[in-house]
């Protein structure tokens, strides 16, 4: 043993050191001429005969440089090319085993790899700055907001934030607005900008194409107004012009002077959407001044050095306690959290990330099983083979190396192709993979992901030697006994079972995991969201605050659209809310709730600014009282529409029609006119929350500037796209149209992620069932071939086809049926890993269990079917005189 | 197992070479004199085989290699016999001796019988 690790390091040794050690050689060639030389010319030859004799007899140094190195390195060489050539030979010999070993390894690993490049650049890298790892989110997050994404806080709590604490050493502010640009003659469009403290570029460190980044300079008051271009935008808008710098572009209605370009590196990996960001502008000093009812602001910080995430966060809890007894109205109701931006950013995916890689694990590794198992079959079936060139005086050594080669082939080829299928995998998950996902990291097939398929290919060449190994080292008794004939090894037969019941219940489990994934879809995809999507289109209209000074004006400006877009053929209804259910938008309009009854008691709500005919149009059905009509205008007393779930709440038993009640931002009281069913507001998961609706028209102190319009037609909604921008056009053409999407898209997207999700756990248990179908069909087809004999005599005997039949699925049965157990087994104390990602489904869900169950045995008995077709076709003569 | 079964020519080189280090470490040059002298000019090794089969013992772990200053004032490389290479010369001069006696009495035993 020590020997051969000697001996293993000494060759390691050369294989680094080989250039060393070739100079050394010719070196050591040289001193040998040198030499002979000398004892000649000692011998009494004169110095110059001396020479050219012993050059004549060592022949040329680099000769024999080469032949040592021939030597050294020719050898080895030899015998893997040898070893190569048996094993493509060997494997040429049984293609189906080949190819479907290959192509389950390349499913195995591609799968693998596709999942672990996501996960190795969402969960695991780090963020593409320095000192990543120090920057985290402040966030206080309203108790009326509760879990939903919103993680946004007001100006002065900010500025109170950034004077009371000392962990971080940048303090960063940032938000993100709609903004319209105009361009040269071109119709304007609606830009997305991120208005951001100059310091949060000190924390990201964003690369820049051409000019300069923004500083703080920028964002003093007073300082003139600048912005930088996303690289898209150059390219877009400006068609790469290297001048851009220095001009003025207007960005709602107010002139900026372009002072740089990002380079197409920055990622915006702060926020939620960065692909959709068009401009960086300065957040303007002083923040404290904000109206701090606008909790519209993200903060992104970095600790000093040193400080840790925890610290810092426990720093923040007792600030924000002193902040909520000294200034009370600035922290209202909050829960303050620091998190790392790494950890902030892939919370939303986290979940349905680790799902996933448990799934593939559990697929990879019956990959490698079924390879280990069709391997060992495959070797038993060659004990012979082996048996003979032992005898022959095959060292051992030397049977584990073409054993080595020819795994190491198939696992290669499989490794091979699951880098190809992996590296298409990851490009077709960016394109085509759930915002949720593609937007907080940009995937790429990469040098790590290659890594991870060399490391897997290795283990796999390694599990399935070492099991083939075992059987070789049984072998060299075989030829002792040398008596085939008797039923070959109880032991090998137990191996086989075993590995075989193991895939199964790996099978079982994934397809309880994605079944419980499907039920947990059809569930969430047949909610009732409360509103109709069908044949309605919206578009979003933004009011620049220049050509829009006051309220009056902005809702006139909805009302002309509306009625114009009303008029429209095609059309049968048109209204708009700032924020309609599941469009993305649940700005921050919850506001403080006061009953009418007497004691002041505020508590959460989330209002809806709306036009006229809002709850008809998108189909939100009335429980009780009326809709708003052409009573509710702006002189009339205020009214507002409640529903279901703030009736309940607040008002229980009591009837809540003419009751009145009380906004912060509406100084008159409102009379409760209706009651409406609960829509899903924020996803389709049932996150309902008490809300109010008020008409637009009847706004007092707050007002509106932006309007999603939802339009019902006949047919298809898409055609009257083009109308209705020119309508808008027609009434200002400096109003760009904005997302324009059927409604029928926001509810799709609202699941985006849970359907991806569910495609790739559907993806891989159907490979996981193939695998371990192919697998079965294997083992049991040479079991079968074991008990040729057998079945032979049984035939002779005159068993019937159905009894020879029943022999084969009876050998299949007794594998599938306790795989199946202990995969429900395995199934049931792991559903903990998927538990928060089903809705509405109960982890044990009988039917799931059932239905994976149904699926298995299905493929079970289809693969049992061939060898099943075969044990029937046997010819007792050939059968018996074959052995 | 494979070490037993090393062909005769390329073991019986192998064991001249641990032979000729047994008493002290040589360089290239030194062993192939050395080998040429104790066998009474009888036996010549070629470099073209000395070298690799240097390389090959070094391998298996039987000497081991270092660079010197040979006896004239030159940078050369020394070898050395390990424990292992003495066990293997060992082992190795025993099948010889084995051997030549089987060759030996098989030959005697023809000569008896054509006597």
């Amino acid at each position: 043993m020590i020997d051969r690790l000697r001996g293993f390091w000494v060759r390691l040794r050369r294989m680094f050191f080989r250039r060393e050690s070739d100079g050394g050689l010719a070196a050591e060639m040289q001193s040998h001429l040198e030499q002979e030389t000398a004892r000649r010319i000692a011998t009494g030859e004169h110095p110059a005969t001396a020479r050219r004799r012993a050059a004549a007899e060592f022949g040329s140094v680099d000769a024999r440089t080469e032949e040592v190195r021939d030597a050294r390195m020719g050898a080895w060489f030899d015998d893997l090319r040898i070893d190569l050539r048996y094993a493509l030979r060997g494997l040429r010999k049984s293609p189906t085993f080949s190819v479907v070993t290959v192509l389950i390894l390349t499913l195995g690993i591609g799968s693998a790899a596709t999942i672990f490049s996501i996960v190795n650049e969402v969960l695991w890298r780090d963020l593409p700055f320095a000192d990543s790892d120090r920057v985290v989110r402040v966030a206080a997050t309203r108790k009326e907001d509760g879990h939903s994404a919103n993680q946004t806080t007001s100006g002065p709590l900010i500025h109170a934030w950034r004077e009371r604490t000392s962990s971080f050493e940048y303090f960063a502010i940032f938000s993100q607005r709609t903004t319209v640009f105009n361009h040269n003659n071109r119709s304007p469009r609606q830009a997305r900008a991120l208005v951001a403290s100059p310091s949060l570029y000190d924390i990201v460190g964003l690369p820049m194409q051409l000019g300069r980044r923004l500083t703080a300079e920028d964002a003093s008051p007073g300082a003139e107004a600048v912005a930088v271009l996303s690289h898209e935008t150059w390219v877009t808008d400006f068609n790469r012009d290297p001048s851009v710098l220095d001009r003025h572009i207007t960005l709602d209605a107010q002139s900026h002077r372009v002072i740089g370009v990002l380079s197409p590196e920055a990622f915006l990996t702060i926020l939620p959407r960065p692909e959709n960001t068009d401009f960086l502008l300065p957040f303007l000093e002083p923040i404290e001044r904000l109206n701090r009812g606008e909790w519209y602001y993200n903060v992104v910080a970095k600790l000093k050095p040193g400080v840790t995430v925890d610290s810092a966060h426990a720093e923040m809890l007792a600030v924000a306690e002193r902040i909520q007894t000294e200034r009370p109205e600035l922290s209202e109701e909050s829960l303050t959290r620091v998190v790392s931006l790494q950890e902030d950013r892939n919370r939303l995916v986290r979940p349905a990330l680790w799902a996933t890689v448990t799934l593939v694990a559990l697929l990879l590794i019956s990959t490698v099983v079924n390879g280990v198992k069709l391997t060992l079959v495959r070797t038993i079936s060659r004990e012979g083979e082996f048996s003979v060139r032992s005898a022959l005086g095959a060292s051992r050594g030397r049977l584990t190396r073409q054993l080595l080669a020819e795994t190491g082939l198939l696992a290669v080829l499989g490794s091979i192709g699951g880098v190809l299928l992996a590296s298409w995998g990851v490009n077709l998950l960016a394109r085509v993979g759930p915002p949720a996902l593609t937007a907080i990291a940009r995937f790429g097939f990469d040098r790590d992901a290659i890594l991870f398929a060399l490391v897997v290919c290795a283990l796999t060449t390694f599990a399935i030697t070492a099991a083939s190994l075992c059987r070789v080292r049984s072998a060299d008794q075989a030829i002792d006994t040398a008596n085939r004939s008797t039923t070959a090894g109880q032991n090998q037969n137990r191996l086989l079972n075993g590995l075989m019941t193991a895939q199964f219940a790996i099978a079982t489990a994934v397809l309880v995991a994605a079944g419980l994934m499907l039920v947990s879809f059809v569930r969430l995809t047949s909610v009732d969201p409360g509103f109709q999507t069908e044949d309605r289109l919206s578009f979003r209209i933004t009011l620049p605050d220049t050509d829009y000074t006051d309220h009056e004006t902005r809702v006139q400006m909805f009302d002309r659209i509306r009625g114009q877009t009303a008029a429209l053929p095609g059309v049968t209804a048109v209204t708009g809310s700032h924020a309609p259910p599941l469009s993305g938008h649940s700005e921050g309009w919850g506001w403080w709730f006061i009953d009418g009854r007497g004691e002041p008691e505020p508590k959460p709500v989330q209002a809806r600014v709306v036009l006229d005919d809002y709850h008809a149009t998108m189909g939100i059905d009335l429980i009780r009282g009326r809709f708003f009509d052409r009573r509710d205008h702006a002189d009339a007393s205020p009214v507002v529409i409640i529903n279901e779930r703030l009736a309940h709440n607040h008002f229980g038993e009591e009837d809540a029609i003419g009751r009145s009640i009380q906004f912060g931002w509406q100084e008159k009281p409102m009379e409760v006119i209706g009651i409406v069913h609960n829509v899903q507001h924020f996803s389709l998961r049932n996150e309902i929350k008490a809300m109010i609706y008020v008409p637009a028209g009847q706004l007092q102190t707050a007002d509106v500037a932006v309007m999603s319009f939802v339009v019902r037609g006949t047919g298809s909604p898409t055609s009257l796209v083009s109308s209705i921008s020119s309508i808008v056009a027609g009434i200002d053409p400096g109003l760009p149209l904005a997302e324009v999407a059927l409604i029928s898209d926001w509810v799709r997207e609202a699941v985006a992620l849970e359907h991806s999700i569910l495609q790739l756990l559907l993806f891989f248990s159907g490979v996981t069932v193939l695998i371990t179908a192919v697998g079965l069909y294997g083992v049991v087809s040479y079991l079968m071939r074991q008990r040729r004999r057998e079945l032979g005599i049984r035939v002779a005997v005159g068993a019937q086809r159905g009894q020879i039949a029943a022999l084969v699925y009876q050998q299949g049965a007794r594998i599938v049926l306790a795989g199946i157990a202990l995969g429900i087994f395995v199934a049931w104390s792991g559903t903990r890993i998927i538990s928060n990602l089903l809705y509405d489904v109960d982890a044990f869900a009988p039917v799931v269990y059932l239905g994976a169950g149904v699926v298995l045995i299905t493929a079970a008995s289809i693969a049992l079917g061939l060898p099943a077709w075969r044990a029937t076709k046997i010819n007792p003569t050939e059968a018996l005189r074959s052995e | 197992m494979a070490k037993d079964k090393t062909d005769l020519l390329q073991g019986t080189l192998d064991m001249l070479i641990l032979k000729a280090l047994q008493l002290q470490p040589m360089h290239g040059f030194g062993i192939s004199v050395r080998i040429r002298q104790i066998s009474e000019d009888v036996l010549r090794v070629e470099q073209g085989s000395l070298y690799p089969a240097l390389y090959r013992l070094e391998e298996q772990g039987w000497i081991t290699s270092d660079w010197g200053i040979s006896e004239n004032n030159r940078k050369a490389k020394f070898y050395e016999i390990t424990k292992l290479g003495r066990k293997q010369l060992a082992n190795e001069t025993a099948n010889w001796e084995r051997l030549s006696l089987a060759v030996n009495q098989v030959l005697g035993a023809k000569l008896k019988d054509l006597g």
